[in-house]
């Protein structure tokens, strides 16, 4: 019980310090409604794997994935269509 | 006369218009054209990954493993979706195919998607995003998400509503979900997750609250409860509550040409505990993991671009008194190289201290070669 009473404590002191490091980044960022469909790629994407490029998948193929990803990922459906259409553009 | 002059002048404009015509604007166009209707992708989509391992455990005969899981998409209109993956696999000796999710999505709004089937656990953050063998950075999965462990499901079988708000800067996820639920085993004390015929009328209900105050920054908090014990028996009450707590960041720090990931993941199991022999402790389990991983792809050196340097912690403990009783510590270090995008090499060395029942203590080491692909 006292190891995990440890590695709560342990671990909410690291959660404190990013949430912090976060907090403190929030003034500069922009509206989600104002960011580049590039933006939210970089952003979305990136967090969980490595950036796929545009030329991986042809712009019909996108539109498809592009649904999936949002349901994975909790996209909104604005931010799922800058991002389709930005990978097309870059197609 | 008049018409025959018009129409030769029309003719010879068509000509001229079609002779100047840019060659490479022709072929965009034709691209364009042959897209569109190319069979298979307009609507229709196969993607997936393949993942081979080599393990060699301290103590036993090193092995290979090799799964293909194929991912079918099937977008019907610009609301009405199917997703579903099948997982196919040569492990511990046997060849297995099981569904690893199959489910109908309906896109309600902008900020609303109602899903029914089976769906990956929406608590589960490492499942449901991480889980891909090319997404995963270590080559296996964190303790308490391993099936054996039995602390948190893969899985539900019911309905679920999920969607994101935009808040300025900021997001808010959501997603709830009820489904079949757990189901207690009066032997061990523990729950299994792989409930396909339920054992009561109780139906489990959870969901996961996510927060993203700054890109590539989440935290999020998920929650599980059912009633897990048969019906008509005197464990028909005895409940079950999974409490779940998840972390994702993701940097790039320019002095160290490169980025750094940090995912963590930490989850309470409790069970009730009836008194009824022999489920009279307190049934409670805890794991969790917690992983960085940096690779640096602004080096000048394209070989160290494509290195990525990982370590994990993850743990298992379960309750003292339980017939499965045991407290996993482990410890891995891996190194991956990427090919592409999507494809990677992984080796990783993991080392395990187990407290044991019994009250001994036991190391186990093992080495993993991993090659996984996704497309």
């Amino acid at each position: 019980m006292k190891l995990k009473r440890k590695y709560i404590t342990g671990f909410l002191l690291v959660l404190g310090f990013f949430v912090v490091v976060a907090i403190s980044g929030c003034a500069s960022t922009t509206d989600i409604a104002d960011r580049s469909g590039a933006e939210l790629w970089g952003n979305n994407c990136a967090s969980c794997h490595n950036i796929r490029p545009p030329q991986t998948l042809t712009d019909a193929q996108w539109e498809v994935a592009g649904i999936h990803m949002r349901t994975r990922a909790n996209l909104t459906g604005v931010e799922t269509n800058k991002i389709i259409e930005f990978l097309k553009t870059a197609n | 006369m008049k018409r025959i002059r018009f129409i030769l002048f029309s003719a010879l404009a068509i000509l001229i218009g079609s002779a100047t015509q840019n060659p490479a604007q022709e072929s965009t166009d034709l691209q364009s054209q042959i897209q569109k209707f190319q069979a298979g992708t307009h609507q229709f989509m196969l993607a997936g990954y393949a993942v081979t391992s080599f393990i060699k455990e301290e103590g036993n005969p090193s092995q290979f493993e090799s799964a293909f899981m194929p991912i079918f998409l099937f977008k019907a209109t610009d609301k009405v979706f199917f997703e579903g993956e099948l997982e196919i696999e040569i492990e511990d000796g046997a060849q297995e195919m099981n569904l690893e999710y199959g489910q109908i999505l309906y896109l309600f709004s902008d900020y609303l998607i109602f899903g029914a089937g089976k769906f990956l656990n929406p608590t589960n953050y490492f499942i449901e995003r991480l889980h891909p063998a090319w997404i995963n950075k270590m080559p296996d999965k964190p303790l308490m998400v391993h099936p054996g462990t039995r602390m948190l499901a893969s899985q539900h079988l019911g309905f679920q509503l999920r969607g994101a708000v935009p808040i300025k800067g900021s997001k808010i996820e959501y997603s709830f979900f009820v489904g079949m639920g757990p189901v207690l085993d009066p032997a061990t004390g523990e729950v299994t997750f792989t409930n396909y015929g339920d054992n009561n009328d109780n139906k489990s209900i959870g969901g996961r609250i996510g927060f993203i105050p700054i890109p590539k920054f989440e935290i999020g908090y998920g929650f599980e409860v059912a009633k897990v014990g048969d019906a008509n028996t005197n464990l028909e009450s005895v409940k079950a509550i999974n409490n779940v707590v998840d972390f994702s960041y993701a940097k790039e720090i320019k002095g160290l040409k490169g980025g750094v990931d940090l995912k963590a993941q930490l989850v309470w199991l409790n069970i009730d505990n009836p008194n009824i022999a022999p489920l009279i402790y307190s049934n409670d389990s805890f794991g969790g993991y917690a992983q960085i991983s940096f690779r640096p792809y602004n080096s000048p050196s394209e070989f160290f671009q494509n290195l990525e340097f990982v370590y994990r912690y993850d743990w298992s403990d379960k309750p003292n008194k339980a017939p499965s009783n045991e407290y996993i510590k482990r410890s891995g270090f891996g190194i991956n190289y990427w090919l592409t995008s999507s494809s990677l090499f992984k080796f990783a060395y993991e080392t395990s201290n187990i407290d044991l029942p019994n009250g001994s203590t036991t190391n186990e080491h093992r080495f993993i070669g991993q090659v996984a692909f996704g497309f």
